[in-house]
């Protein structure tokens, strides 16, 4: 679609019936959430939807060569480095429809309602929307990370799928070559600011009964995939002191992450094991094999490194003591981020514009602004979510507080751009 | 007569040739009424005319060779040799050749009862889920109903025993009430004699089995966003538990649990977990103390999910009794094994513990390396097979109807 012309003005439906529409394309409807990961026919065809609307906005459109996807504003001075904005509308499993969803269609109506309004900004204003945010293959923020240079070609092999799908076959099958993902790559200098708007997946917000959350630091995890090996041996013939089993052993480690972030002195620490996978996985043979992700994150580098230390420490003596083999793989490691002042600020003056309430936070979740920080200014702002959940076909922002976090999202950009 | 060696070779080299009876090339698969099942049968029922047996196969195909003796009742030795998908050779196969073995010592003794070997047809129930359907028939335990089940590619149990010819409609003629006792020479499937460096062991009797599914039902959250203290993890939750399975199992004499299957969801790795499914898995050769285990165990569910807010869900699937062997039968096997053979319970489940309804059962374990078994790397030793040849043979030779 790239050069493809823009026909602006076109109708387009509004920003919360175009929500309800994107949720619409699923793969997984009967689990009652949204399931839509990257890379899929069904998030090929949802990306193609969304760049529809960019085009009714009156965008001009491109694919970039990692599949993300590009809306252009372009200002009266387009040689200025541009401000960008936008998230991501690939979803983790039987998830919400508001994740990463409101950046992006948020960022859509943003643009709009400034040309609405007349607005002429100096600086072109661009939206993107990420390929991969959701950890599909193991990482997240793939799309981000091959624009900011984090994603090797070795990666492109080795980044599989619970299916074993690599990246690079996904790459192939959404009609992209993985040779040219270098191509993908931002020049910073091009890039004046990041500002990403995104539900708080939290219950600060809502707590507090403030509209608007400015983020001032996002907090960033750290990664692996515990191994654990014993031996598959009978369930019925295996006296319990002959065993090795695997499971006891990852069940054990996974209690000591539990403790080990409960008591974290930074108080801010997170530690999960979301997904482990027990082999052979029959119910009369002892699991001679066992894979564990897990998932610690802070924006306390030091904190959050403590408990993986001392969790790496606690499973080397299980699996001595068990006679397990121990095996570990890095999956990711990302450095902590403090937002940018000058957008910190924007949305600041936004807010205030606007007159509402707004609380300086930090992001427990991490973003694809965390990832674009490595080489560009960035900021985010939150808008509630009901309850804190996310991640969850529960996961709600009512309409009204989506408006409020647009508003703010337009104003920043209009600063921004000026 | 054959050199004692030589019979225990004999039984080694047949196995060798039962393991190439496969449905698939390269590895160890053969499954209830297939072409590799009747191939094997074939084999063994030629090894049993050749030790001078009459052959005849019931209604279910499960083969039977005989030899006479005074009186019309027998006395049976046996074992299954059906296999699990990419099996061992011995689990099974060996109990049979074992048998054949023994009638072949003992074709010209005149025998004051019948000798007969009997090779079950399927114990494993690779194929149709439903495990024991040979001695099922035997035991005249079979359930008609079982007949509608069919296989993963459509094939009900009934035309699949009508196709390598057998009459579904006459499995209720299979019951054997003339039998005077029944002896199953089998591998151990455990590292018991392995780690003592003992060949034999007496069995004492088949365990009970207790099957259930733990349902952990939390709250699924944003891995990052979601403070520990807020959290309902289901997989946390069940992680205590298994722990506490190991621990509480270790702590009950002959007791073993095992947590064999954990499933969660959603199972992303930046999700906390919002429910995970575990499977038990309880076996004690005595009722009661698997019962009281498995109640300590369901308590202990409950208070893992508790201190996290998850709700857990108890499903029994299974509950199975302990068979005991024949305590008469068991002792004689004793003295014709030695005075070296440890007692052990059985923790799999095996033939005797279905014809136990029918007649007096008795099972003499062989060691086999590192208890490995439903493996390609099952092994066990000659030496050890000529132990147990002799010891059957002398248990045999013995028997007072």
């Amino acid at each position: 679609m790239s050069g493809r012309a823009a026909a602006y003005p076109r109708r387009v439906p509004g920003l919360h019936d175009a929500i309800a529409r994107l949720a619409e394309f699923n793969d997984d409807p009967a689990a009652g959430g949204v399931t839509r990961e990257v890379f899929t026919p069904t998030y090929g065809r949802a990306l193609d939807w969304v760049a529809e609307l960019m085009e009714g906005t009156g965008m001009e459109t491109r694919i970039d060569a990692f599949g993300n996807l590009w809306g252009r504003w372009e200002g009266a001075e387009p040689g200025l480095p541009r401000v960008v904005t936008g998230s991501h509308v690939d979803t983790t499993l039987n998830a919400g429809r508001y994740d990463g969803v409101v950046g992006v269609l948020g960022a859509i109506e943003a643009v709009r309602s400034l040309r609405e309004a007349g607005h002429g900004p100096r600086r072109s204003i661009e939206v993107v929307s990420f390929a991969g945010e959701e950890p599909r293959f193991g990482t997240g923020c793939i799309g981000s990370r091959a624009l900011v240079g984090q994603l090797e070609p070795e990666d492109l092999e080795r980044l599989r799928d619970r299916d074993g799908v690599s990246l690079a076959d996904a790459l192939r099958g959404a009609g992209l070559e993985p040779g040219r993902v270098p191509e993908a790559r931002i020049d910073p200098d091009a890039v004046h600011a990041f500002l990403e708007l995104h539900i708080e997946q939290a219950a600060v917000l809502e707590a507090y009964g403030e509209p608007i959350g400015v983020v001032t630091a996002i907090a960033a995890p750290h990664d692996f995939r515990l191994r654990l090996r014993g031996a598959a041996t009978h369930a019925g013939a295996t006296p319990m002191d002959l065993r090795r089993d695997a499971l006891a052993g990852a069940s054990e480690v996974m209690l000591e992450l539990e403790r080990l972030a409960r008591s974290s002195p930074s108080g801010t620490t997170v530690g999960t094991v979301g997904v482990i996978r027990a082999h052979p996985g029959a119910i009369n043979v002892v699991p001679g094999e066992v894979e564990l992700d897990v998932d610690v994150r802070d924006s306390d580098l030091g904190a959050r490194e403590a408990v993986v230390d001392g969790l790496l420490e606690a499973a080397r003596q299980i699996a001595a003591r068990r006679r397990l083999e121990l095996e570990v793989e890095p999956i990711v490691r990302d450095t902590p981020v403090d937002c940018s002042e000058t957008v910190v600020e924007a949305v600041v003056a936004a807010c205030e514009e606007a007159g509402l309430p707004y609380r300086r936070m930090t992001s427990g979740a991490y973003h694809d602004a965390m990832i674009m920080a490595a080489k560009v200014p960035v900021g985010m702002l939150f808008v509630p979510s009901a309850g804190g959940v996310s991640h969850h076909p529960d996961e709600y922002t009512a309409p009204e507080q989506i408006d409020a976090g647009v508003l703010v999202l337009a104003g920043a950009l209009a600063r921004l751009a000026a | 007569m054959i050199a004692p060696m030589g019979d225990a070779e004999t039984v080694m080299e047949r196995c060798d040739l039962l393991a190439r009876c496969s449905e698939e090339p390269g590895r160890l698969t053969r499954r209830f009424a297939t072409p590799a099942l009747s191939e094997a049968r074939d084999l063994v029922e030629g090894w049993m005319r050749d030790a001078g047996m009459a052959t005849r196969r019931d209604p279910l195909g499960n083969l039977i060779g005989r030899l006479e003796g005074g009186g019309g009742r027998a006395l049976a030795l046996g074992s299954h040799i059906d296999t699990v998908p990419d099996a061992g050779r011995y689990d099974g196969p060996l109990g049979v050749l074992v048998g054949i073995a023994c009638a072949e010592r003992l074709r010209d003794a005149r025998l004051p009862f019948a000798l007969e070997v009997v090779a079950f047809a399927d114990e494993e129930g690779a194929r149709f889920r439903t495990a024991f359907l040979g001695s099922a028939v035997t035991a005249g335990r079979f359930g008609p109903e079982w007949l509608s089940r069919a296989d993963d590619d459509g094939v009900t149990l009934a035309d699949a025993i009508r196709a390598w010819g057998g009459d579904p409609d006459a499995l209720a003629a299979g019951r054997r009430d003339d039998l005077l006792g029944y002896l199953e020479v089998h591998i151990e499937q455990g590292p018991v004699l392995d780690r003592l460096g003992i060949p034999l062991a007496i069995v004492t009797g088949i365990a009970g089995r207790t099957l259930a599914s733990v349902v952990f039902e939390g709250s699924a959250g944003h891995a990052g966003t979601t403070p520990m203290d807020g959290r309902r993890d289901a997989l946390a939750a069940a992680a205590e538990w298994i722990v506490d399975v190991e621990a509480d199992a270790r702590r009950r004499d002959g007791l073993v649990a095992t947590v064999g299957e954990l499933d969660t969801r959603p199972g992303a790795a930046n999700v906390i977990a919002g429910r995970a499914v575990a499977s038990l898995d309880v076996r004690h050769a005595d009722d009661g103390a698997r019962e009281a285990a498995v109640a300590a165990l369901r308590e202990r569910a409950a208070a893992a999910g508790a201190a996290r807010g998850v709700e857990v869900t108890w499903e029994e699937r299974q509950a199975t009794s302990a068979v005991p062997c024949s305590p008469e039968l068991t002792e004689r096997l004793a003295a014709a094994a030695g005075a070296d053979a440890p007692r052990l319970a059985s923790g799999a489940g095996h033939d005797a513990a279905m014809i136990a309804a029918v007649a007096p059962v008795a099972m003499l374990f062989v060691r086999c390396r590192a208890g490995v078994s439903h493996h390609p790397d099952e092994s066990v030793r000659t030496e050890d097979v000529a132990a147990a040849i002799d010891a059957a043979t002398r248990f045999v030779e013995r028997f007072e109807p």
